[in-house]
This record gives structure tokens, C-alpha cells and sequence, in this order.
């Protein structure tokens, strides 16, 4: 494949269930991209967060165990890191300022969620929100 | 031509009706009262007013004087065009008959000639708008000739009693109609109303008010209706903006949480509306309100519930499609995936059945988790002992991923350790560990396969998901220590796992 916009970017990846969150990491590695985390929890993604001089961009489920992504969120948006939500819930629950970020609905198709980051990473628009399922 | 004495006596019965009326608002006493000085002034033996009843065809005797006790409110007489007082009706005006003996025209009841009546005469009693009440009738035992003046003296006294039946008919359909507003308004226990003045503040206090905030009508009068509202509301003006928003458009909408006498919210379904005079002064307000307290609870627990099905079927979709890509992966070929596969979608199938007989308050047990699985073993079960505490609770949450652990160990022992084996054993020993505080209990399992011949490295879990769901998926998705090894007689593998403790006391989320 000739898309190059993921290799050797570092993709932060914040996903709950073990076996999405696997499954993203293998998508994204696949693609040629350095993943961070995956993390699990909230605090583990302020962490990855926080250590992490360079991130290009971050792949966010909405609820983590019960808590909200958007401490997350707000970090990322302070650093002009650029992101993407995916969300098993009714789209309802994202308050009004984060209504701008593209986000997927799960069941997520994994080829559009990893396209869709790797043109924010290059600067590209990736259009109205996606949703899916 | 009547005498001067007449006309006198007959003007003063009209102003003596006159001064009756205005100091009586009872329709009885005021017919009879007309009959008795209406008679009087005449000289008639008897007199009445017949009120119409349309439906039936009918007119009522309502008042009367000089009859029988049984005639006045009871005897009827048909309006038919053999009836002198349908004609009368029906012309507008008096109608005079001399002697009933020599009238060919009409018939009449039979109370009247029980009565003696011979000479009478019909004048109609007219209502606002032309509209007729009945009939004004005087009644003589002799052959009567009645004078111009006499019957012009009906016509008047007749002119004089519409507009005083018109009104008080009317004031009673307005008491009767109020009377049931305040029954409906009484009796509406579920809707609080109050009305306030301009000021906001109360002037009336309904039962339904007092039932839905606890406070009784003396508490209350005089008090700023804004003490109904929460103290945040208070603090926000809510109470002045939803009174502003009424005076200028009429209604306000009132739906929020309010506060009783004994401190708990109540949440309102309701509305504020303006009260103004008939000169469009503002003059207060009225609000009605409905306790929907509950029913709001039983919607928002409602939309959880639905959100976390939602939850939860996206989620498991998800998972199905992950472990069909890994089991693909790992399959040598179709024949192999489609056992691999359907193993783990029944597995998956289980959990599901469990999770779903759950009630609010239930949590699975580990015991239940266990039993399940191995059950599911085909009763290759025969040399597994188990050994541990029914009842240990699990968190919704964690259930499907320790079932699919399980779940992996158990196939795995099946198909190529202890339960493949005639001398191998199984034992699963688990206890719950207390933890320092503010730590959750730590559930700690140990599955050991022992006397199991190693045919060599294939009795390893499988590559793939099996191995790894024990060795990352628990510590990853339920904060679990896992060990797994593989000693010279078999596979030992060890879960801590977190867990809420007791049965049904937690909430949590998927």
C-alpha cells in the first residue's frame, strides 16, 4: 500500500476491551505506526500522556471503565494533538465542545478508523463524522 | 275603564314585587311571591307560572297560589295545539279565555277544572333575546271578563319577571358550575394549584397543593410561592423569570424539581399562568402542577438500562468480530476455524445467557461462572475436584472476559491435558482475600492439571487467544495477576482478580 501517512508516527491508543483495543494496536502497527499504550484506563492514558514528548495523534474510546475519556481529551487538544472518538454509546453523551471530533460508533470498522487518523497525522480533513454499525 | 283605586293598588303591587326581588336571589320564593300579589291585585282566586320543558313537550307548574299542595311543582300541562298556553307561547301574546265552558278552541287539564277554574288568562313570560320562559297565569272560579287594563297590567307584570328569572337562572348555572370547579379543583389530589398575587405570593391553597409539598393552607397564605422552588433555582431567579415569562405571554412552562415542607424535591410537571382583569390588569397568577417524581425516576432508569443494552450489544459485536480475525488467524484450515470458532461463540453464548437473567440488584458468582463452563464440558468433567466459596460476587463487567479465561483453560484441558487423560486430574481451589481498605477483595483462583502424560508441545494452551487472554486480557481489561506455567505434569495457573465482595451491594459500568 502506498499510504504512508501513519509510518513511524506514534498513535496513542485508549481503549477499554482488550480485545479492540489488540486489535487496533495490530491495524495501526500494520499500517507502519508506533502505538502508545494500549491504556485501559483514564489515569493510564493521562500517563502515556504526560511521559510521552511526541505523539501524533490518538485513537479515544469515550468511556473507559466508567470514566470519561475527556480529562484525555482536553491534554491532547492543549498539545494540538489531533484525535479521533470511538463510542459505544448514543452520541448524546459527548458534551457540545467536542462535537467537532470525528468520531466512530462501534462496532468501528477498523481500516476507516486507522485511515481516519493517519489524514489528521498529514493534515488532512477527514469530513463529517463517521457513524457505524 | 278600572278605577283610580285599582290602578294604584296594582302599581303598588309592582313596586312592592320590585323591592322583593332586589332583596331575594331565590327563583321560588320569588315566583311565588309574584303569584300571591299578582292574584291579589287582580282579585283571582288562583294564580301560576308554568315554566316550558322543551324535551318534553311539557310545561311545569313551578309556583302558584290558591291550589292544592299537589299541583305546584308536580302537575303538567301538555303544549299541543289543543293547549291555550302553547297558543299563548306561540303568538307572544295574552290570551284571554272567558268561559272554558263555551271554548271550543282548547282543552284543559284536569287539576284546573277539578279546580273550578272557568275564566283565565295566558301571558307569556319572555327571557333575554325573546327567548320564553313559560306562562303567567291567573285563574277564576266565575265567567270573568278581563279589561284592557287588566291585561296590560299582566303584560307588565310579566315584562317586570323575565329579566328577574333570566337572572337568577342564570346565576344559578354560574353556581352550579363553580360548585363543580371547586369539586374537580378539590378533589385533584395528584395537581398541586395555588393561585399568588401579582407579587407572587399565595392566596390560594389547594388540598392538591397541600398533598404534593406538605405544607397546609395556613402555612402558606401569604407566603412567596417561590419558596416552593429549589434553593439553586432560588439563587438563579427561576421563580421571578417563570412569573415575568407568564405576565408577558400569558403561560410559563414550570418543569423542574421543587422542594417539600420536609426538605425532599419533588419533580414538577407544570404551569404558570397569568391572571387578568377584564381591564387587563395583571391581577396574580395560577399554577398547576403534577407530581411526576416517580415516573421521572422510572424513565432516567429507563434510558440506562436502554443505553447500557446498547452498550453492551455494539461491544459484544465488536468482540465477535475480534475473536472470529484471531481465530482465523490461528486456524490451519476452514474445518479447523469452524470448530475453534463455534467453541468460542457457545462459550460466548453462555456468558450472555447468564448476564441476562440478572435482575437490577444480582450479580453473577464465581461459582455459578465455573460451573456453567465446566458443565458445558459434556460430562468430561469425571476428574475435577472443586474447592471453594459459593457466592462470591462478580462485577457485570468482568464476567465475560474471566468466562472466556475459563473458558480457554478448560478446552484446553479437554482436548490435550488432564480431562484427555484417564489419570489426570484437575483441581480448582478459589478463596476471596481481604485487602487493606479502600482496596476491593481480590478473588484468587488456582487451576492445577496434574498426572497428565506431556505429550509434548502441543499441550500447551494453543497459540493465540487462549494463552493470551489469561496472560494480557485479564491484567489488562480487569486489573488481574495472572501466572500461567507449564510443569512437568500439567498446566498451573493462578488469577488475582478484583472483585466487589458481596452479592448484589454494587453498582458498576460495562
Amino acid at each position: 500500500m502506498a499510504d504512508l501517512s501513519l509510518d513511524h508516527r506514534r498513535i496513542l491508543v485508549a481503549e477499554d476491551e482488550f480485545l479492540l483495543a489488540d486489535d487496533l494496536d495490530m491495524e495501526l502497527q500494520d499500517a507502519g505506526a508506533i502505538v502508545l499504550g494500549p491504556a485501559g484506563t483514564i489515569s493510564e492514558a493521562l500517563k502515556i500522556i504526560e511521559d510521552q514528548q511526541k505523539i501524533d495523534g490518538a485513537i479515544l474510546d469515550v468511556n473507559l471503565g466508567g470514566d470519561a475519556i475527556f480529562p484525555a481529551a482536553e491534554a491532547l487538544m492543549k498539545r494540538q494533538v489531533p484525535f479521533v472518538f470511538t463510542t459505544g454509546y448514543d452520541p448524546s453523551s459527548i458534551p457540545e465542545r467536542y462535537r467537532a471530533i470525528v468520531r466512530f460508533e462501534k462496532p468501528i470498522i477498523l481500516r476507516h478508523v486507522v485511515s481516519a487518523v493517519g489524514r489528521l497525522v498529514s493534515g488532512e480533513g477527514v469530513g463529517a463524522n463517521l457513524a457505524e454499525g | 275603564m278600572a278605577h283610580r283605586q285599582e290602578l294604584l293598588q296594582r302599581q303598588r303591587v309592582l313596586a312592592e314585587f320590585g323591592a322583593f326581588v332586589l332583596q331575594c336571589d331565590d327563583l321560588e320564593q320569588i315566583l311565588a311571591q309574584a303569584c300571591r300579589l299578582v292574584s291579589e291585585a287582580l282579585g283571582t282566586e288562583f294564580a301560576k307560572i308554568l315554566e316550558i320543558e322543551r324535551e318534553r313537550g311539557t310545561a311545569l307548574v313551578r309556583a302558584g297560589i290558591g291550589w292544592n299542595d299537589h299541583v305546584i311543582g308536580h302537575a303538567r300541562i301538555q303544549l299541543n295545539d289543543r293547549s291555550s298556553e302553547a297558543y299563548a307561547i306561540e303568538t307572544g301574546e295574552p290570551l284571554i279565555t272567558l268561559n272554558i265552558a263555551n271554548e271550543d278552541r282548547f282543552d284543559f287539564p284536569d287539576f284546573m277544572v277539578e279546580h273550578g277554574v272557568v275564566a283565565l288568562v295566558n301571558v307569556p313570560i319572555l327571557l333575554h333575546g325573546r327567548e320564553v320562559f313559560g306562562v303567567l297565569q291567573v285563574d277564576c272560579r266565575s265567567p270573568r271578563e278581563f279589561g284592557q287594563d287588566e291585561v296590560d297590567f299582566l303584560r307588565t307584570y310579566s315584562m317586570v319577571l323575565g329579566p328577574v328569572i333570566d337572572r337568577l337562572e342564570k346565576l344559578r348555572e354560574l353556581e352550579h358550575t363553580s360548585a363543580i370547579h371547586r369539586m374537580v379543583v378539590e378533589n385533584a389530589r395528584d395537581y398541586a394549584i395555588l393561585l399568588s398575587d401579582p407579587e407572587d405570593r399565595v392566596t390560594a391553597w389547594l388540598p392538591g397543593a397541600a398533598a404534593v409539598f406538605g405544607w397546609s393552607e395556613a402555612e402558606m397564605l401569604g407566603k412567596p410561592a417561590s419558596m416552593l422552588f429549589t434553593a439553586e433555582d432560588r439563587a438563579a431567579g427561576v421563580p421571578e423569570q417563570e412569573c415575568a415569562e407568564a405576565a408577558r405571554n400569558g403561560k410559563a412552562p414550570d418543569v423542574r424539581w421543587h422542594v417539600r415542607k420536609d426538605g425532599s424535591r419533588v419533580f414538577i410537571d407544570g404551569q404558570t399562568t397569568a391572571l387578568r382583569s377584564s381591564a387587563g390588569e395583571l391581577t396574580g397568577f395560577m399554577k398547576i402542577g403534577q407530581d411526576v417524581t416517580d415516573r421521572r425516576a422510572s424513565d432516567e432508569r429507563q434510558q440506562v438500562l436502554v443505553a447500557e443494552l446498547q452498550h453492551r450489544t455494539r461491544n459484544l459485536m465488536s468482540i465477535v468480530r475480534s475473536i472470529a480475525e484471531k481465530t482465523a488467524r490461528a486456524s490451519a484450515d476452514l474445518p479447523d476455524f469452524r470448530e475453534r470458532f463455534r467453541d468460542r461463540m457457545e462459550a460466548l453464548a453462555r456468558v450472555q445467557g447468564l448476564l441476562s437473567r440478572l435482575t437490577e440488584n444480582t450479580r453473577v458468582t464465581f461459582d455459578e461462572l465455573l460451573e456453567t463452563e465446566l458443565y458445558a464440558m459434556d460430562g468430561s468433567s469425571g476428574g475435577v475436584t472443586l474447592d471453594g466459596p459459593k457466592g462470591v460476587a462478580m462485577r457485570s463487567s468482568t464476567v465475560q472476559t474471566l468466562a472466556m479465561a475459563l473458558h480457554e483453560l478448560a478446552t484446553n484441558a479437554v482436548k490435550y491435558g488432564a480431562l484427555s487423560q484417564a489419570g489426570g486430574t484437575l483441581s480448582i481451589k478459589w478463596h476471596l482475600e481481604e485487602t487493606v481498605e479502600d482496596q476491593r477483595p481480590l478473588l484468587r483462583i488456582d487451576w492445577r492439571e496434574e498426572g497428565v502424560t506431556m505429550p509434548g508441545a502441543d499441550a500447551t494452551l494453543r497459540r493465540g487467544q487462549g494463552r493470551e487472554l489469561i496472560e494480557k486480557a485479564l491484567p489488562y481489561q480487569l486489573s488481574a495477576r495472572t501466572t500461567y506455567t507449564l510443569g512437568p505434569e500439567g498446566v498451573h495457573c493462578t488469577i488475582a482478580l478484583p472483585v466487589s465482595g458481596h452479592r448484589g451491594t454494587e453498582g458498576d459500568h460495562g
